[in-house]
């Protein structure tokens, strides 16, 4: 297989503890993995591993064919990694237009930045992202005053301005409507025809829409790989997954 | 879709009023020495440039987020650059032993001018050595502690420890320092062998200060300033979007050092000294007041602060013993009370109320 | 004017002077163990200073700038009740404690509630504090030296060696003794108050979740106030211990409150044992490059080792690694 992103072996630790044991995990040109995995899977702690969050304890992550294990973060995304947050990760004080203009490609450098002119490349690029995520009537908005929903949005479209080669999603769709999942799905499912697409997914009827490949994590290790169907039907899936989620459903109850 | 709505157009816009206004305080200051005595003069000349000094430390604290308690330092070290080259030029019959070698290295029993002092008897290089001393220690000290997992509030303490060990050393450095008393009795400034007046010393200031304003405003208001205020709200996640965090905050660190320090030595000439007093964390946390009272960010305010603070000081130390105790209950009041400071806190009063857009 | 300049010239000839002696004098290795000996003082004091800090900036993480002038409160508190009513300086210890402890609690309540999670806030304030409680002090008591007087049966030095001629080579004094003594009982109090009570079980429990606790039914604002004031009382003792080494003034608590933050900063935060290991590292180190250099020498190189240290460890020593 031709991938954008390999992961082999990879192992994150501590203070002892073994949060990934050697995960492996290849992501192919244009095409969407979904992670998912109960509380404490790794899942997170296995997107901050590979933009050098985390620090690796042993193994590699290669990023079209290069080793970028425990490169810097900034390194790591200026060469085509964008990664979204769980939380939505945006800067409440400036508004949508800025956060977007921020994320956007290349103006990284100190003095670049400061006679970077706003072209009207520029600003059309960052209009149309604001289209895509539909919120360009919200442009000169500072971000704090926009909902839970629309921030992830935001931090969607920053991801989307980076134009990275493999977009990193950590839950998109949490704390968001029915209606808004739907919409985000229908953005992540656009961002295939030019990226690759790893995402974190708690909401299964989400899974579903945008799934092609899903993998699952459970206590730090890779405990299944393949389409809905097959995880579906997978024995030890059911057993630690779904079975542990019945559980808590039955706790709660 | 029209531009005006989305709020973009205005930034490519040149601020026409913004312009006037303050070329019209600047032509207003400009005449000042036409009016007033020497002394006001003088003492005009002081207070811009603790206004400087206050930008300098708006540009790290009120824009990137890192509270300094060191630019009281990086002032000095420009003054100490300055006060050597003036204390040098005295004439040898100025000098109270007649000799070449500054009265405080005499007393010390120095009996050879050391050679890292020696060079700053030259204009140009006592010039470049005022910027470049605190601007390379700067740069040092910010290498070492922004290329690390440090941020916020360890940061202040380092710059506290800073300030403090500094003092400590340049007070036990007698012979080469001046020790607690530090360099006095300077002469007045002469370069290249021709007296500069009260009235151009005065301009030069006067054109400094407002070149450092302008600057600033200039540089904020540009994209980095916007990857400033992002990285004072939250410093991991730019690094996420490609940009070196730490090469920013090294470069606005080292270029407001750099500031302070010419400030500090263009205040050697007006004070006719120089000494730990300014080194220490008490001068420090003078700046910073004159930021959190004007307020963190306007780059205005903290120079209106300056000038205010620093004129009322002039005559309360006068009054009163106990400015001090004065000088912290402002303190206490505006960090509890008026977090924006007083310009952020006017600002807000006339600005429009943002409407929840749902 | 003239004669204030008169005194400086005087005393810079002194310090050229003293400067002469010192590099005169050799290396001995005893001289350097009395050093290291009487360095075992220095970490008492460390101790003693920064256990105050290691509750309000440890446990509770308040960068507090103040509490160099708790400690100075605590030494007038033993200075007033002293001069007024003659009272032996072990008998001004609760005094001190409640009073400091009072004061803190009322600084709580009216600044530090306010600025919770903003630590950078906090700390200007607290600065903006400290210069004000100087400020006062100065005002009733004006900036003269005070003195206090040590209690006569804790006087005296321990002899540990003898040198040929018979006097004291290696000696320590028993104030010294009894600083360091009562720095490690008010460890151990203070660890089994926050480890085996209920209310040391809250503390923790309101500085790791503060909302959970909220819900739990603790009294977070209650607790809060408690551990300030507690941490405060502890830097009101240190200040009554110390009162009777050197003078009691309103800017005495400044060289504390840099050594308590070196010291807390050194150990970590993480458990108190970690003040006692910052006291150890730092007090000795000094110690013996005061000995091996001179005194500001020293204090600029442990300064910039503190520094170093912050750098490479900014939890401190004695830390756990947490997950993101």
């Amino acid at each position: 297989m031709n991938s954008v992103l390999s992961v082999k072996n990879l192992q994150v630790v501590f203070s002892g503890f073994k949060a990934l044991k050697g995960i492996d995990l290849e992501v192919g040109d244009r095409e969407i993995v979904t992670i998912i995995g109960p509380n404490g899977a790794g899942k997170s702690t296995l997107l901050d591993a590979i933009v050098s969050k985390s620090p690796v304890a042993e193994g590699k992550v290669y990023y079209q064919g290069k080793d970028i294990t425990n490169k810097t973060p900034y390194d790591i995304a200026r060469m085509g990694i964008g990664r979204k947050f769980q939380n939505p990760n945006v800067y409440n004080e400036l508004t949508v237009f800025e956060n977007i203009l921020l994320a956007l490609k290349g103006t990284h450098g100190i003095f670049a930045s400061m006679t970077a002119k706003l072209t009207p490349q520029k600003k059309n690029k960052i209009i149309h992202v604001l289209e895509q995520i539909g919120l360009l009537n919200y442009a000169s908005t500072p971000v704090a005053l926009l909902s839970h929903g629309q921030k992830q949005w935001v931090e969607i479209g920053m991801v989307i301005a980076q134009d990275p080669k493999v977009v990193l999603l950590d839950e998109p769709t949490a704390g968001m409507t029915p209606e808004e999942t739907y919409a985000t799905g229908e953005i992540i499912q656009s961002l295939v025809h030019n990226h690759s697409v790893v995402a974190i997914e708690h909401d299964m009827e989400f899974v579903k829409q945008i799934a092609e490949r899903i993998v699952v994590l459970h206590q730090g290790e890779k405990l299944a790989e393949g389409s809905v169907e097959e995880i579906q039907n997978n024995n030890k899936v059911i057993e630690v997954y779904l079975g542990r989620e019945k559980i808590d459903v039955d706790a709660a109850a | 879709m029209a531009q005006s709505t989305l709020g973009i157009a205005k930034r490519s816009q040149i601020p026409f009023k913004l312009v006037t206004v303050s070329g019209i305080i600047f032509l207003i200051m400009a005449a000042f020495p036409l009016f007033f005595g020497s002394f006001q003069i003088s003492l005009m000349s002081k207070l811009l440039l603790f206004g400087a000094l206050a930008v300098s430390l708006d540009l790290v604290w009120g824009f990137t987020g890192i509270l300094s308690f060191a630019h009281g330092v990086f002032f000095t070290l420009g003054g100490y650059a300055m006060a050597y080259y003036l204390k040098l030029n005295l004439a040898a019959d100025g000098n109270t032993y007649g000799i070449d070698l500054p009265d405080f290295m005499v007393w010390n029993g120095l009996e050879k001018l050391p050679w890292f002092i020696a060079p700053l008897k030259y204009f140009p290089i006592a010039a470049v050595a005022m910027v470049a001393i605190p601007a390379i220690f700067a740069y040092l000290v910010g290498t070492f502690i922004f290329r690390s997992k440090v941020s916020g509030v360890y940061i202040t303490i380092i710059t506290l420890a800073i300030s403090s060990a500094l003092t400590t050393f340049f007070i036990s450095q007698q012979a080469y320092t001046g020790g607690t008393n530090g360099i006095t009795d300077v002469s007045r400034l002469s370069i290249a062998g021709v007296d500069v007046p009260l009235n151009g010393l005065y301009w030069m200031i006067l054109l400094f200060t407002g070149c450092v304003l302008a600057g600033s405003y200039w540089l904020t208001k540009s994209n980095l300033g916007l990857i400033l205020r992002s990285i004072k709200e939250n410093e991991n996640r730019i690094s996420y979007l490609g940009y070196d965090v730490a090469s920013f905050k090294i470069f606005i660190w080292t270029l407001s050092a750099g500031i302070a320090g010419i400030a500090g030595g263009l205040f050697v000439p007006l004070n006719r000294f120089i000494s730990p007093v300014y080194l220490a964390v008490a001068f420090g946390t003078q700046v910073v007041i004159w930021v959190a009272i004007g307020g963190r960010g306007t780059l205005i305010g903290p120079i209106i602060a300056a000038m205010l603070l620093g004129q009322v000081q002039n005559y309360a130390e006068r009054v009163t013993q106990d400015w001090q105790l004065v000088v912290g209950i402002l303190l206490l009041v505006v960090v509890v009370f008026i977090p924006d400071g007083l310009v952020g806190t006017i600002a807000k009063l006339f600005k429009p109320k943002q409407k929840v857009a749902r | 004017m003239k004669a204030d300049q008169e005194r400086s010239k005087k005393r810079k000839n002194m310090f050229y002077y003293l400067a002469q002696e010192e590099a005169a004098s050799s290396f001995s290795s005893i001289a350097l163990a009395n050093q290291l000996v009487n360095g075992i003082g220095i970490v008492g004091i460390l101790l003693l200073t920064g256990l105050g800090l290691a509750i309000t900036f440890g446990v509770m993480r308040i960068i507090n700038l103040a509490h160099g002038e708790f400690i100075m409160l605590g030494a007038y508190v033993t200075f007033v009740l002293q001069s007024n009513f003659n009272l032996d300086l072990l008998l001004t210890i609760p005094f001190s404690f409640l009073i400091t402890g009072a004061i803190g609690a009322l600084v709580e309540l009216t600044i530090i509630r306010r600025l919770y999670g903003r630590p950078l806030e906090t700390l200007l304030a607290t600065w903006g504090l400290s210069i004000v409680l100087q400020g006062v002090i100065k005002l009733i008591f004006t900036a003269q030296l005070k003195y206090v007087k040590a209690p006569p049966y804790i006087s005296g030095n321990l002899t540990l060696l003898t040198d040929e001629q018979g006097s004291p080579a290696i000696a320590i004094s028993y104030y010294r003794l009894f600083i360091v003594a009562i720095a490690l009982a008010l460890l151990a109090l203070t660890s089994y108050l926050l480890n085996n009570t209920d209310l040391g079980r809250q503390v923790r429990s309101v500085t790791q979740n503060r909302d959970m606790s909220k819900c739990l039914g603790v009294n977070t604002s209650l607790v809060d106030m408690i551990t300030f004031a507690y941490g405060c009382g502890l830097a009101g003792v240190a200040g009554t211990v110390i009162s009777s080494l050197k003078s009691v003034s309103p800017p005495m608590g400044q060289d504390y409150l840099v050594d308590a933050w070196m010291t807390v900063v050194t150990g970590g935060v993480d458990k108190l044992v970690g003040v006692l290991a910052g006291a150890f590292l730092i007090g000795q180190s000094n110690a013996g490059i005061a000995y091996l250099l001179n005194d500001p020498v020293a204090r600029v190189i442990v300064l910039g080792a503190v520094i170093v240290l912050i750098r490479y460890f900014p939890e401190g020593l004695f830390t756990v690694q947490k997950r993101s």
